[in-house]
């Protein structure tokens, strides 16, 4: 059978997507109060996309199981024909791309403002930004609580304004610094928290 | 008990189990539990005591403008005007009038400053590049100065020998430091407040290193005032507060309210017996004490190891405990004082993102500040800047009576926003809120009142 | 393909707490009920058919096709859980596509069946509704309308009226009698009446076990002569409570009449006409592993 991901991805834009976009159009929009935007060179860029618009990643990411987290919900919609699995991989794929739209759209804008940004700074912020919502999804997949899923990306973004550096590859602002490597890191781990996430949703279901 | 059973189940959840790792994992980062290892002891003569920053207008006036020249050459000023980094670029009437405060302070010409210091402009930002005329000559300080054809010199730093070069203009004579500081009040204000220019910063220009004496008397009073161990309780309460206890708490406050709108039915059995009041303040009660019992334990296993260190002194064994609920508990209570009433109000967990942001701009704000932070609104007050600032006792016997307010407008808030809650709480026990009362739905009934009242 | 589905040694564990015990049952087309107090393990044993929830031991076939094969079984079931929910912002008609497309149908098809199922259910005038905003009898009627969107060979419903009102109640159970047709139709409850409208063959679960598997007809007959009924004066009614099992009771001016399940009725009792209620109590009380309890229903996380 085919897999309807266009109907799903459409559903899900509607109904579970339009809180977390909204709020990530709002924190989008409340950056350039907060830091500055214009004139900046390509380390100074970074700043506002490594400390501000990663943290779209833990919007739109984190609230991926949400909708099934009350039982009956969940388990309506696992009784039906097509796999949640699916529907949870197509509600990822959904929030990767509005994540990465954020991130572009961020950096046209700053590029209209006369800043250096490049491809490689919109990749490193996706990077961090599908680590952090990766992370916050796994707990959630582990703890079946989305609120608790925001803890732990908020506190490990905490901890790297704590810790700087000393994070090594695992500093996610490390664009801040010039480098690029830790976000290869970033990026391979937020997508194996991803992987794991799903896995562990499944496991759950199937050792109740 | 209502605080018994409410408590109860925050403690035994999994996202409580959680929370104290997370409180855990974050304060041992910090080193809390090493503070064995940095320990005070009496200085001796001849030693390094560190230096403090003063108000030295000799110092202070000319690095203050050297500093502004440099940024008003490049058109790119460093603000910090709620804390984050913001870069500033004048446009050229801006720069026009900074030009006119430059000539004020050095009495030059401002169309001569304005000219220089275009000339002095980084070509591009890969680096800079310099004409010079005359021969490059190594002066005693290891300095590499050169004579310009026009007046003034032109000098080359080594650390920036690769290509960098300014001109520096001097502070005309006979300046008094209050009108120079009102000066660089005007530059500030010019770049929108935040600068390192503000009259209240251009004590960062000045530092001087401390004396046997004072160091003495700081030591003194570490032991005497804050008997050693309030000085390590006083950092534990300032890196638990910052890192996680202005924002973590708000996690069980919005888990167990978001629970609650589950069983909602079970709640309402339970409040015809009991009025809304009681529930909602059982609760805060119960979230606040949850929350705040591991951190005070935490306390306690960074402090103790010190107690056999400091054998035979007279130490303050009730510290970590004054410092838990004098300094950190205020800032749990707003926190889950938050998370109550934002879930209660919209039946989503906005009140993470709502004290998310607000714990960053706190906390960027707090890291930026130069000395101890304890102005009236600061969600997390610090005191740790700089090194073995737990032992600055003086300036926090000096602020303590600010610490004070901010602590108590803290409580006083976190009450009101409980009693907002068990008014809303109230309110949709007899249906006149509907429950799931949504800011959207909120929003959207503005525009359209037909459709709410068909609702 | 056998219309029937066959259960054989089904176990399933909670931990170490062991929720269904060596079941064994075979359910033909038409309406089946299972009755059982709270607690017994029917929404475990549903939840077990409907592949939410895996087995420890047994083998079990629906319409011939093994329970291993999740896709296969899932695609000829439909499923009313005990509290239907939906996501809250979707209305009604919403919703109900959003799970015709987890059921896998076309454009075309979802939008005609929708259309058909609403009518049936009576809620076409309610599609715009917000499911949060339906009443519990519309909310149920909506669970019955999704149970069938992907027409199932076997529909397998949870609880259906518990927490409605009596008019809904009926409702309900006629629109089950009406959609049941050639299907297989699984219908949990602790309310008897619900199963004495409907069903022909029962099984009764008590702890996790099946304790009776067969005919209406046949439970009521093993009850005949041990229904009596006593008429009292209130003030030895807690006398009598304590001594008797009592199923029913009305009061009639000063005095109350019991009705009461007895091998060796006391003198004064008089022999009632077994009803399906009095027919489960007493199976219950002879063969129940313990006596009816009121405690949660199990199944949850």
């Amino acid at each position: 059978m085919r897999v309807p991901v266009w109907e799903i991805a459409k559903v899900n834009l509607k109904h579970n997507a339009r809180r977390p976009v909204a709020l990530a159009a709002v924190l989008c929009m409340l950056i350039p109060v907060l830091t500055g935007t214009a004139n900046l060179d390509e380390v100074s860029s970074a700043v506002p996309l490594e400390m501000f618009v990663s943290l779209v990643g833990v919007i739109l990411l984190v609230p991926v199981f949400g909708p099934e987290q009350k039982e009956e919900i969940d388990d309506l919609v696992s009784s039906k024909y097509l796999d949640p699995i699916r529907v949870y991989r197509i509600r990822m794929l959904c929030s990767l791309t509005l994540t990465a739209l954020c991130i572009i759209l961020f950096a046209a804008y700053l590029d209209m403002r006369n800043c250096k940004t490049g491809i490689l700074s919109v990749m490193g912020t996706w990077a961090d930004a599908v680590f952090l919502g990766n992370l916050g999804l796994f707990t959630c997949a582990v703890c079946e609580n989305t609120v608790i899923g925001y803890m732990p990306p908020l506190l490990y973004y905490g901890l790297n304004i704590g810790m700087g550096p000393k994070l090594g590859n695992f500093w996610l602002f490390s664009m801040t610094a010039g480098e690029y490597g830790p976000k290869l890191w970033l990026g391979a781990a937020g997508v194996l928290l991803g992987m794991t996430s799903l896995w562990c949703r499944k496991y759950k279901r199937q050792m109740r | 008990m209502l605080f018994v059973r409410e408590m109860k189940k925050i403690v035994c959840s999994f996202s409580w189990v959680l929370f104290v790792a997370a409180i855990g994992i974050a304060m041992y980062t910090q080193g809390v539990f090493g503070f064995a290892q940095d320990l005070l002891h009496k200085p001796a003569p001849g030693e390094n005591y560190g230096v403090k920053q003063e108000e030295i207008p000799e110092q202070i006036m000319p690095e203050a403008l050297s500093k502004l020249w440099e940024e008003f050459c490049a058109n790119e000023y460093k603000t910090y005007p709620i804390g984050f980094i913001k870069t500033v670029k004048l446009s050229e009437k801006e720069q026009k009038k900074m030009a006119g405060i430059l000539a004020e302070i050095t009495g030059m010409d401002a169309g001569a400053l304005l000219r220089e210091g275009n000339r002095q402009a980084p070509a591009d930002s890969d680096g800079f590049t310099m004409e010079m005329n005359g021969d490059l000559v190594q002066n005693s300080e290891g300095e590499f100065a050169v004579a310009p054809e026009n007046a003034g010199s032109l000098h080359v730093d080594p650390d920036e020998a690769d290509g960098a070069g300014f001109w520096q203009p001097s502070v005309q004579k006979g300046m008094a430091y209050e009108e120079f500081r009102e000066l660089m009040d005007r530059a500030d204000a010019l770049l929108g407040g935040g600068s390192a220019y503000e009259a209240a910063s251009l004590i960062q220009y000045g530092t001087v290193s401390l004396t046997y004496e004072e160091a003495e008397e700081r030591y003194d009073l570490a032991v005497n005032s804050d008997r050693i161990t309030g000085g390590y309780a006083r950092l534990f309460a300032d890196y638990a507060t910052v890192m996680v206890m202005s924002l973590l708490p708000v996690f069980p406050a919005v888990i167990l309210c978001m629970k609650d709108r589950q069983a909602r039915m079970e709640e309402l059995i339970h409040t015809n017996r009991v009025t809304a009041a009681r529930l909602v303040m059982s609760r805060y009660l119960a979230l606040v004490a949850a929350c705040i019992l591991p951190v005070l334990i935490l306390s306690y296993v960074s402090n103790i190891p010190l107690w056999g260190v400091y054998g035979g002194m007279n130490l303050d064994y009730l510290a970590p405990a004054r410092y838990t609920f004098g300094w950190i508990l205020p800032s749990v209570m707003a926190a889950a004082a938050v998370g109550m009433f934002v879930t209660e109000l919209t039946g989503t967990p906005l009140a993470v993102a709502v004290q998310g942001l607000w714990w960053l701009l706190d906390v960027n704000a707090g890291y930026r500040s130069l000395s101890s932070s304890y102005s009236l609104f600061r969600l997390a007050p610090r005191h740790n800047a700089g090194p073995r600032s737990w032992f600055r006792t003086q300036e926090y016997l000096e602020h303590r009576d600010g610490l004070l307010c901010n602590r108590l407008l803290f409580v006083a808030g976190s009450f009101a926003l409980v009693a907002l809650t068990i008014w809303i709480y109230e309110q949709k026990r007899r249906g006149r809120i509907k429950d799931g009362i949504s800011l959207v739905r909120a929003c959207s009934g503005l525009g359209n009142r037909k459709g709410q009242s068909e609702a | 393909m056998k219309d029937q589905i066959e259960i054989k040694g089904l176990n399933k564990f909670y931990g170490k707490k062991q929720a269904l015990r060596n079941v064994n049952l075979t359910i033909r087309q038409g309406m089946f009920g299972l009755l059982g107090p709270n607690g017994a393990g029917k929404t475990t044993f549903m939840k077990v058919l409907v592949t939410l929830l895996p087995r420890k031991e047994g083998e079990i076939t629906v319409c011939g096709i093994p329970i291993e094969n999740r896709a296969e079984i899932r695609r000829i079931i439909g499923y009313l859980p005990q509290d239907f929910s939906m996501y809250p912002s979707m209305n009604v008609a919403e919703a109900l596509d959003y799970l015709a497309i987890l059921s896998g149908l076309s454009g075309p098809v979802r939008r005609e069946r929708i259309e058909r199922l609403l009518a049936r259910v009576n809620l076409t005038e309610h599609r715009h509704k917000k499911v949060g905003a339906l009443s519990g009898g519309m909310k149920r009627r909506l669970g019955v309308a999704q149970a069938l969107l992907n027409d199932p060979k076997v529909l397998i419903v949870d609880e259906p009226t518990a927490g409605l009102d009596p008019e809904e109640r009926v409702r309900l159970r006629n629109l089950l009698a009406e959609v049941a047709g050639d299907r297989i139709v699984i219908l949990s409850t602790h309310i008897v009446g619900d199963i004495e409208a409907a069903c022909e063959d029962i099984a009764i679960m008590d702890q996790g076990q099946v304790i009776y598997d067969g005919t209406v007809e046949h439970l009521l007959d093993a009850a005949e002569g041990q229904v009596f009924t006593i008429t009292a004066d209130k003030k030895e009614l807690p006398r009598l409570k304590s001594e008797l099992a009592i199923t029913g009771m009305h009061s009639q001016g000063q005095k109350t009449v019991l009705r009461f399940l007895s091998a060796d009725p006391p003198p004064g009792a008089v022999a009632g006409e077994p009803n399906m209620e009095d027919a489960y109590m007493l199976y219950l009380h002879k063969n129940g592993i313990a006596a009816p309890s009121r405690e949660p229903e199990e199944g949850g996380r």
